[in-house]
């Protein structure tokens, strides 16, 4: 008879489906914001893989032909720039920790009223000044400095129009070059540009490396480089790469009089010589870092209010029968009947929530299906229905039997 | 002796006062009679029925059935098979058709379905009902056809008390007719033991016994004949 009564509510009535997928929402949500926090611990491994970049600066009066970020260069540089030859250490080797190395040097043109740097980059991408400025070549050229066949000359558009003939070709400027501001040991060289810049300020002409070290070379010096930068290879080697560093150069603080570190043969005062770039890195990591743990945080809680009001819904849908439960007992129905009952009813309700939850967390993308956060609401669900149905039975009932609807 | 109440009282206790609805009753009830209860609103007659009807407890003296105090018997058992209450406002379920909210009282004494069903037709053509309404949902019946499926239900498991609380305050003259010379049928044909509380003096003049209720206390009204 019971069953009858059940199936009457099925089938007449609607709320049950409301009850269904409320309590599946929430089982649901529990997995979507399980699914938002995962994504943000994957997104925390792959901030690991965002480049790291050391670039070591100031390097101007360094010469060395094997310009390259190992031991034995930044052993070079430490001896040129502090002036020492009596000190002898063991280089470490720093290649392992690097990627492609890229190199850059500087030095002085005046051509015509012309005048600037004249620098000379392994990688056009790699040099910051040309990061906010458009890059245009003449036909044929390309971005490519090293593998190019002719060198590449890059010039300012205000140079570029000056060389430019009514034909609309481009003709060689003259170009005197050298180490010294003053130019006063200048080598003349004739230019070509292959293309220009727009959108900066100087005039300085960008070439490749191996055209400036060849200029170098013919003033009589040897190559040098004023910075070196390459790009960390594994950045879980951060720490190893920084504490090997620190061999060569170190962090004092800039407020301090500078101190030499008695465990490093570094140049104190050079103490920004070499700079690891990890700030993007750093703050990538610790904005997630943030983000979860306020999810992590917040994961219990949501999951707390998830099962209160799952129980609680589940508590005011049994509670609407208060009239029909108390006709039931004035028919000589036994409460723990009315009780097995509805737990019946909300075990249907509740597995059918469950399984919905789980077609539901596992058809969208994001979610990660966490079966003991659904199984937790099933069970608020359940257990709000119980106690509903057994307030409802332990009321008196007369009273509610006389209220007129 | 099929029903008796020895010195009856009964308060209800709220945190704020206590009301002494019944008071110190005394009374009888046998098969085969039609009694009304009488009295003016707040007297204490629905109290009265309900602790007849086991749906709550006397504080003091003692209700007999068949012999027996009540207090000693399953209420839940009591209220199945040895009374029916018919109420004013019918309290029918109101998700069941009329066959099925006929048949409820049946199936929790675990009469076979095919009886029960047969049962359930037949107390409802007994009311003056046709089988067209079996399939009815109660919204979908007038006030007097429902509180006729609620008798229908108080008769379906033979119960031998019938308690009725008003059950023709919410019925025009016609219906209420109808309902007195069921429940009359129902004391003298079938020989059980009716008991209704009323404010309607028709009922009250074709009862057998009246009992008048005031103020918690219940006196028997002299009948002239
Ligand atoms: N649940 C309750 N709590 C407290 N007092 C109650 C309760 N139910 C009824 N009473 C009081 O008990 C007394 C008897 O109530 P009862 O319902 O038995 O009256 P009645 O004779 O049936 O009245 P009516 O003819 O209006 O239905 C009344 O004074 C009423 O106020
Ligand atoms: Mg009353």
């Amino acid at each position: 008879m019971q069953l009858t009564y059940l199936k009457s509510r099925f089938l007449r009535t609607y709320i049950w489906a409301a009850l269904l997928c409320l309590i599946a929402a929430l089982g649901w949500f529990q997995c979507f914001f399980a699914g938002v926090a995962a994504q943000k611990e994957l997104e925390r491994e792959k901030a690991y893989d965002i480049p790291v970049e050391l670039v070591i600066t100031d390097l101007g009066g360094t010469s060395s032909d094997r310009l390259g970020i190992s031991g034995v260069e930044l052993w070079a540089f430490i001896k040129d720039k502090e002036n020492v030859t009596d000190l002898w250490i063991i280089p470490r080797d720093l290649r392992p920790y690097f990627g492609e190395l890229r190199v850059k040097t500087s030095l002085y043109y005046k051509s015509g009223e012309m005048s600037g740097r004249l620098i000379g980059l392994t990688d056009l991408n790699a040099e910051e000044a040309l990061r906010g400025a458009e890059i245009v070549f003449s036909d044929g050229e390309d971005a490519d400095f090293e593998s190019s066949k002719s060198p590449q000359i890059i010039v300012s558009e205000r140079f570029f129009e000056k060389l430019r003939d009514e034909s609309g070709g481009i003709s060689e400027a003259s170009v005197a070059v050298g180490t010294d501001s003053g130019l006063q040991n200048a080598f003349e060289l004739a230019v070509k540009p292959t293309g220009y810049y727009t959108g900066l300020s100087t005039d300085d002409i960008y070439c490749s490396w191996n055209l400036a070290a060849d200029i170098i070379r013919s003033l009589g010096e040897e190559p040098y480089a004023d910075s070196i930068s390459a790009t960390v290879k594994d950045n879980g080697e951060l720490d190893a790469l920084k504490e090997d560093l620190s061999y060569y150069f170190t962090e004092a603080d800039p407020t301090e009089t500078p101190k030499r570190n008695p465990n490093a043969v570094a140049l104190y005062y050079y103490k920004n010589a070499a700079v690891i770039h990890d700030e993007l890195m750093r703050n990538t990591l610790m904005t997630l870092e943030r983000n979860i743990a306020v999810l992590n945080g917040l994961f219990p809680i949501t999951a707390a209010l998830e099962c209160l009001v799952s129980a609680a819904a589940a508590y005011f849908y049994i509670a609407l029968r208060r009239r029909d439960v108390a006709i039931m007992r004035s028919l000589g129905t036994k409460s723990a009947f009315v009780i097995a009952i509805t737990a019946a009813e909300m075990f249907v309700i509740c597995a059918a929530a469950f399984a919905l939850s789980l077609a539901a967390a596992a058809a969208i993308p994001i979610c990660e299906i966490k079966i003991s956060s659904i199984l937790l609401v099933e069970l608020s669900a359940l257990l709000g229905g119980v106690v509903s149905a057994g307030v409802l039975t332990r009321r008196g009932g007369i009273e509610i039997l006389k209220e007129n609807d | 002796m099929l029903l008796s109440l020895n010195d009856v009282s009964f308060s209800y206790r709220t945190k704020y006062q206590t009301v002494n609805a019944v008071k110190n009753v005394s009374c009888e009830f046998e098969a085969g009679r039609l009694y009304a209860v009488v009295g003016k609103s707040g007297s204490g007659k629905t109290t009265l029925l309900s602790l007849m009807a086991g749906l709550a407890r006397p504080d003091g003296g003692a209700i007999s059935v068949d012999g027996k105090d009540l207090l000693s018997l399953d209420p839940d058992a009591y209220r199945r098979d040895t009374v029916s209450i018919i109420y004013q406002n019918f309290n029918l379920f109101p998700l069941l058709t009329v066959l099925e909210n006929v048949m409820y009282p049946l199936g929790l004494n675990k009469t076979p379905k095919q009886e029960a069903l047969k049962i359930a037709v037949e107390v409802i053509k007994k009311v003056g009902l046709d089988e067209s309404y079996c399939k009815r949902l109660p919204s979908m019946l007038s006030g007097g056809e429902q509180q006729r499926v609620a008798i229908a239900r108080a008769l379906a498991t033979g119960a031998q008390t019938i308690l009725a609380d008003e059950p023709t305050g919410n019925l025009d003259s016609e219906n209420t007719e109808n309902i007195i010379g069921l429940l009359t049928s129902l004391a003298h044909g079938e020989n059980r033991c009716v008991i209704v509380v009323t404010h309607d003096q028709n009922v009250a003049d074709a009862a057998d016994t009246v009992y008048r209720m005031d103020s918690g206390r219940l006196t028997e009204e002299a009948r002239e004949i």
